[in-house]
């Protein structure tokens, strides 16, 4: 076991590393003077050259990947040369925001859409799954943006019932303590994950239900209830567990949509308007942040079926 | 010694009012009221985050200068106040200056304003400014080489209330007023130091570090180096001496700033409001969604942030809605920036550049621009027309009387006509192509072959609306007279990083049209003339034209004296006007919304906010 997970961890060492040179090289090719952009037309040659020379973009490209790399392995992002602070502060900033916002729309997606997902299953090409079917697919179909505006439109605008934007707080007890702003964007998002999860589960109950060992347990008497809680909804569960880790990335872009309808500065609008803008030192920062995060939670999942199933170590 | 005049404000009132129209749409009935906060929406994603005034290019926005830096720290002139494009002596710091030895020397005294320390605004704090740019040129980001502060050769301080300049050569009085001067912001003594820890100097105190090159790099790096931490701004001992009209009193990370009043405001607009707050939005769609949501009505005991905007903004995409702002009570005010549109040709393009170094082609595709039309169909009827460096709206004392009319009007036969009379066979939606190649009068034009086409790429930035409908309609209307132009919709990073100063040689020159998404605005720089960005070789003349005429037009407006300055002006803007040194279009303007309580609101030509001129009305 140990050897495996050395060995996992040398792979996930790779890869960080291959993502970091990609990303780096990759946003050093982009044809254009780097500084007249971010400087304006106005710049005069002195002041392009005092640039380059401040962030270290007159130095060749491998020394100047090893010095990221280095600041890396001591903590050190970068800095922002738009926004004047480093990108450590900004994740520290922002991420919470997102890991709140995601997380409580996800919990909420979970709460509807798993006893939805099972309601269908058992009541099949009836009445509820044939409306439950054709709302998961207006929803799936319906872009995170504009079921935003729609709510902002008719709940903020129309009837005033909540604030069409997202809590203003300065830390996470700040947000947390403004529920009813919070209100309209997890609805947002939870409604689009609602219509992926049920659609799921649905899948895996009527699985599921087809399953020998769930005939036997109703031959065996027990009743419905206890059968769909015991049998169905437990075994019905491990493809929404897969798809629920998948959409951890998505805390960057799912959050976006959001973040940019609800006025909620979080890190996938930072992430994409660095992109926008070429703030280099805030794409790569976050990069690094995300990878790592996707990498462990795959190395940890690589582990956890390692213990579950020796053939995985041996394999 | 000749004394002039200098700035129209100082010579008596401007002969174009500035307020008809504006003032009557803020000014209402109903007892003022002291007190109040008053939100400001900030444009999207562009929070203030540099405060000290010595900016570089990186954090030079309208967000960290003129609505943020100049609420704490006073420029010397203050400009483009109720709309006006000339000085607003009574609001600023320094008298109108005096020039005298052939315009060698300029003469400025100060007024008594003070620091909020209680230290008076010295002369010694003009110097300490002029000091810091002639050490760090590369760091201010309006710095143009052989200007401002190159064009100084000594700067001295008499006494504490007086500032001479010695000039390298004798300029226009007006033109150095307005784009030099204008650069000037006193700093106080108090940042005069390489450290925290340094002691805090004193008025007369001798040997400050700024008063060598090197100490005042020094200088600027310890002040660049405290301007990084943008969380302490607001309990900063450097940044917490002002001698605006406001005070700094928190900054989030997000943006959202927090100003008091600066009870030693020496200046005569003293704030009435009680708060003036700074809003940060992550996209203009979530500011019109508080807009809509939110409070028409603010002042004492209204809702807090979050449910009102003071003053905001329509977006762009959302014009047609401001009909509903207007029911709710919004007052709507329509703000336009002195300056002009246009989108450049390259003329060292090695394929294109033959074809646009042609006036007459430049004439041709200038027909085809529609400028009232774009104006009404793109921008929501909230533009004016382009048709020179010197715009005719808003209204001001430069442009003369060929400013508000169109030379080369939408006119597609006048294309085809211009064309056609210099060898081209047009093709009507197909090619157009040059049949008769060669010099002459009636010929295509130097270094352009037999059977070349008119084929080009235009790239323009993403995320405007007008721009993308107004560039399309030329697309089309191009198409009509054989021009086919490729459109290329990139970021506005990708514009200002593409789009640049070259020569045929370089790889950098394969850009063929190109424009920024933003026209030219006279600021910092306010007098209109035209060495930054139409003389050879400038900073700002990306197009890479080139024109003696030209040149020595700009020349006379920039060194002409005073009693000369218009007719200089006017014979500049006449050439350029019809040059096209690079192609009109029309100037966006901005819809305002303000809370139909608060008033003095009026925008200003060059995009500063005022909101100590601001005040809640009830009843």
């Amino acid at each position: 076991m140990i050897g495996f997970t050395l060995r996992r961890l040398c792979q996930a060492v790779i890869v960080l590393l291959g993502l970091t040179i990609l990303v780096f090289v990759l946003e050093h090719i982009i044809p254009g003077n780097l500084a007249r952009a971010i400087l304006g037309p106005r710049a005069s040659a002195g002041a392009i050259a005092a640039f380059d020379r401040a962030n270290g973009l007159d130095r060749p490209l491998a020394l100047q990947y090893l010095t990221f790399l280095s600041h890396v392995l001591h903590g050190n992002l970068g800095y922002s040369y738009r926004l004047n602070q480093s990108v450590d502060s900004l994740v520290v900033h922002e991420l919470p925001n997102d890991i709140i916002l995601v997380g409580i729309a996800l919990a909420l997606a979970l709460l509807i859409a798993i006893p939805l997902g099972v309601a269908q299953a058992v009541r099949r090409n009836r009445a509820l799954d044939h409306v439950a079917t054709g709302g998961a697919f207006l929803l799936y179909s319906m872009p995170a943006y504009w079921l935003g505006l729609l709510l902002i439109a008719g709940l903020a605008i129309g009837v005033h019932l909540f604030p069409p934007e997202a809590p203003q707080a300065a830390t996470a007890a700040g947000v947390l303590a403004q529920p009813h702003a919070l209100v309209l964007p997890v609805i947002t998002l939870a409604l689009v994950n609602v219509a992926l999860f049920s659609r799921y589960m649905r899948s895996a109950a009527i699985d599921t239900l087809a399953q020998d060992y769930v005939r036997v347990a109703r031959a065996k008497g027990l009743p419905g209830r206890v059968v769909l809680a015991r049998h169905v909804l437990r075994n019905s569960l491990v493809p929404v567990v897969t798809l629920l880790g998948l959409s951890v990335p998505g805390v960057l872009t799912t959050g976006l949509v959001v973040e940019y309808v609800f006025n909620f500065p979080g890190l996938g609008l930072t992430y994409f308007n660095a992109a926008v803008n070429a703030d280099y030192p805030v794409e790569l920062g976050i990069t690094v942040i995300v990878g790592v995060a996707t990498v462990l939670g795959s190395l940890l999942a690589d582990l956890a079926y390692a213990v579950l199933d020796p053939r995985v170590r041996y394999g | 010694m000749s004394l002039a005049c200098v700035g129209l404000g100082a010579c008596g009132p401007s002969k174009n009012g500035s307020e008809s129209g504006i003032a009557a749409v803020t000014t209402g009935a109903g007892r003022i009221i002291d007190g109040g906060t008053a939100y400001f929406a900030e444009q999207p994603e562009t929070p203030p985050d540099y405060i000290f005034p010595v900016v570089s290019g990186q954090y030079f926005t309208v967000e960290n200068t003129a609505d943020f830096q100049t609420l704490l720290y006073e420029p010397l002139y203050w400009f483009g106040d109720k709309a006006s494009t000339s000085i607003d002596y009574p609001l600023s710091i320094g008298n109108p200056p005096v020039y005298s030895d052939g315009d060698r020397v300029v003469t400025i005294t100060l007024k008594h304003y003070v620091w909020s320390n209680g230290e008076t605004v010295s002369a010694r704090d003009v110097i300490f400014w002029i000091n810091l740019l002639k050490a760090n040129p590369d760091q201010w980001a309006s710095y143009v080489p052989g200007g401002f502060p190159d064009n100084v050769k000594w700067a001295t301080a008499p006494n504490a209330t007086t500032v001479r300049l010695q000039l390298n050569a004798a300029y226009n009085p007006i033109w150095y007023t307005y784009n030099e001067l204008s650069q000037i912001t006193p700093l106080p003594l108090a940042w005069d130091r390489t450290s925290l820890s340094s002691p805090v100097p004193k008025p007369g105190s001798s040997h400050l570090p700024d008063s060598t090159p090197s100490g005042s790099k020094s200088v600027y790096n310890f002040l660049n180096a405290q301007a990084t931490r943008v969380a302490s701004y607001a309990s900063s001992p450097i940044w917490s001496v002002v001698d605006g009209p406001w005070r700094l009193i928190g900054l989030t990370d997000d943006g959202m700033a927090t100003f008091v009043p600066n009870r030693r405001f020496s200046g005569p607009n003293k704030p009435r409001l009680a708060k003036f707050i700074e809003l940060p939005y992550t996209s203009a769609a979530a500011e019109f969604s508080v807009l809509r949501a939110g409070s028409a009505t603010g002042g004492p005991g209204s809702p807090s942030s979050g449910d009102q905007i003071s003053v905001g903004y329509v977006p762009d995409n959302d014009l047609p809605q401001s009909g509903a702002l207007r029911s709710q009570g919004y007052q709507l005010v329509d703000w336009y920036p002195f300056q002009f549109d246009y989108f450049e040709p390259n003329f060292n393009n090695p394929t294109v550049g033959p074809i646009l170094r042609q006036l007459y082609f430049r004439q041709a595709f200038q027909h085809l621009v529609d400028q009232l039309g774009w104006v009404h169909a793109y921008y929501g009827g909230l533009g004016v027309p382009t048709y020179g460096p010197v715009p005719a709206s808003p209204p001001n004392p430069y442009a003369d009387a060929n400013a508000s009319v169109n030379p080369y009007p939408f006119s597609i036969p006048d294309a085809q006509k211009l064309l056609g009379g210099h060898g081209w066979k047009v093709v009507p939606n197909g090619v157009t192509t040059c049949t008769r190649p060669g010099t002459g009068p009636r010929e295509c034009g130097q270094a352009i072959r037999a059977g070349e086409g008119l084929n080009f790429t235009l790239l323009y930035p993403s995320g405007l609306p007008y721009t993308d409908g107004s560039m399309v309609d030329l697309q089309s209307v191009a198409k009509q007279v054989g021009i086919e132009i490729s459109l290329k919709e990139v970021t506005p990073t990708t514009i200002a990083s593409t789009i640049l100063t070259c020569t045929p040689s370089q790889p950098a020159c394969s850009w063929e049209l190109g424009q920024y998404g933003a026209g030219w605005v006279f600021e910092p720089d306010h007098y209109p003339s035209g060495e930054e960005i139409f003389e050879t070789g400038a900073l700002g003349n990306v197009s890479n034209y080139s024109n003696p005429v030209t040149d020595k037009l700009i020349a006379a407006t920039t060194t002409t004296p005073a009693a000369g300055a218009q007719a200089a002006l006017d014979a500049y803007q006449n050439q350029v006007r019809v040059e096209l040194p690079n192609f009109w279009q029309p100037s966006p303007g901005t819809l305002v919304t303000v809370q139909s309580n608060l008033h003095g609101f009026i925008p200003n030509a060059y995009g500063f906010i005022s909101p100590e001129e601001w005040y809640f009305t009830k009843g």
